[in-house]
């Protein structure tokens, strides 16, 4: 019996600590607005929804594979991706979303601020990343970024210097006379996935 | 403390540490697998194994010249026709063509890319899974482990009575010896 004791009590906490968070799950916030985006309207003006609750919905370009923490939507436009961030409900995201064309509900949040220190550590990057050759490198991220910020990290010239956007940034920064440039980014609520017929973009 | 008072002490520690050791023995081994493999995670990756296949194309290219017709002939070439999802250009120089579980990239300049397969590294994509916190429910439970893990670091100090080998001779000199690393890291790492 007194063995029986100590089990009791942990199943006990744990059953109430589950169902008191279960209506935690299905809040959402008084001032949602719910509103339905695509990838290319939201970065028209990604601060314009700032803490919002949207609906978003695109091609996944890439699912991070070590964490499967993140994973990046485009939509009419491929060289422009929104990060999402996995959380919640969706401790990581599954690889089979790659290709897939998927609508997340989530919240849209200040995910970076890219200054001085930022770049520096992207900088190394970099030189890390073009001193090995086989590498093969998830640019993902920075590519979002890039698109967020309406740089072109795809053209000719650019692919000649693996630093280009790196000094882009900077110039961009020292004009906007800021300290950081925000990117948003969205975490993650719900995902629904589009099922469609295989075809081209 | 009376010595009976003493006796009940150790009982009842014995069975919490017994117990809670019981109970919490297959998270541990869980938590303490998937820690081992996320520590590496810039030496491997810990949920997938992820291979690479070279491939080349014959004929020039460009972008506009790239239709469903032709994607599907290149994916036939490499038995992949039948798991194909998508394709898409990254930028103006490449074209990404997603099949099941993998994708195929190639530069259309220098006519060169790769085949990129991807599949769950079985146990460890498991277990790094409860690692990473999956549901609020989970979050609950793992702070309970944790909780139980301090009990029975806690009641494993008293577990022997009174001799050589117990806590206030052998154990102090062990639990100072544990100490001096994270102690060590804190003044040289930080």
């Amino acid at each position: 019996m007194k063995k029986l004791f100590f089990f009791s009590i942990i199943v006990a906490v744990i059953v109430g600590s589950n169902s008191s968070c279960k209506n935690q799950g299905k809040q959402t916030g008084a001032d949602s607005t719910n509103l339905s985006l695509t990838v290319d309207s939201f970065l028209a003006s990604p601060e314009a929804w700032a803490g919002k609750e949207i609906v978003i919905a695109g091609t996944v370009s890439h699912v991070c594979k070590h964490s499967g923490k993140k994973l990046f939507l485009f939509g009419a436009n491929p060289e422009k991706t929104v990060k999402i961030n996995a959380g919640g409900n969706f401790a990581t995201f599954d690889i089979k979303y790659e290709g897939s064309d998927i609508e997340i509900t989530g919240n849209v949040v200040e995910d970076e601020k890219i200054d001085a220190n930022y770049l520096n550590e992207w900088e190394a990057e970099i030189k890390e990343m073009v001193g090995d050759k086989d590498q093969k490198v998830c640019n993902a991220e920075n590519t979002a970024i890039a698109g967020q910020t309406g740089i072109d990290s795809t053209s000719a010239e650019k692919t000649e210097d693996p630093y280009a956007d790196v000094k882009e940034f900077r110039n961009k920064l020292e004009k906007s006379g800021k300290p950081y440039i925000s990117i948003y980014a969205i975490n993650i609520i719900s995902l629904k996935e589009i099922k469609k017929e295989p075809s081209a973009n | 403390m009376s010595s009976n008072s003493l006796k009940v002490f150790r009982k009842w520690n014995r069975i919490l540490h017994r117990d809670f050791g019981y109970f919490f023995f297959g998270l541990t081994i869980i938590y303490c697998l998937s820690g081992i493999a996320l520590n590496h995670k810039k030496d491997w990756n810990p949920n997938y194994n992820i291979t690479y296949k070279e491939i080349s194309i014959s004929e020039n290219i460009t972008q506009s010249s790239v239709t469903l017709d032709w994607v599907m002939t290149l994916l036939r070439k490499y038995d992949e026709d039948d798991h194909y999802k998508k394709y898409y250009f990254p930028d103006k120089n490449s074209v990404k063509i997603f099949i099941d579980n993998g994708s195929v990239s190639i530069d259309l300049g220098s006519k060169t890319g790769y085949i990129e397969k991807i599949s769950k590294r079985p146990l460890f994509f498991e277990i790094n899974f409860l690692h990473y916190n999956p549901g609020r429910w989970w979050l609950w439970f793992s702070d309970i482990f944790c909780v139980g893990l301090i009990i029975i670091a806690i009641s494993g100090l008293f577990i022997i009575a009174k001799s050589k080998n117990s806590l206030t001779r052998r154990g102090v000199w062990l639990i100072i010896a544990g100490l001096v690393v994270p102690v060590l890291a804190l003044f040289f790492l930080k």
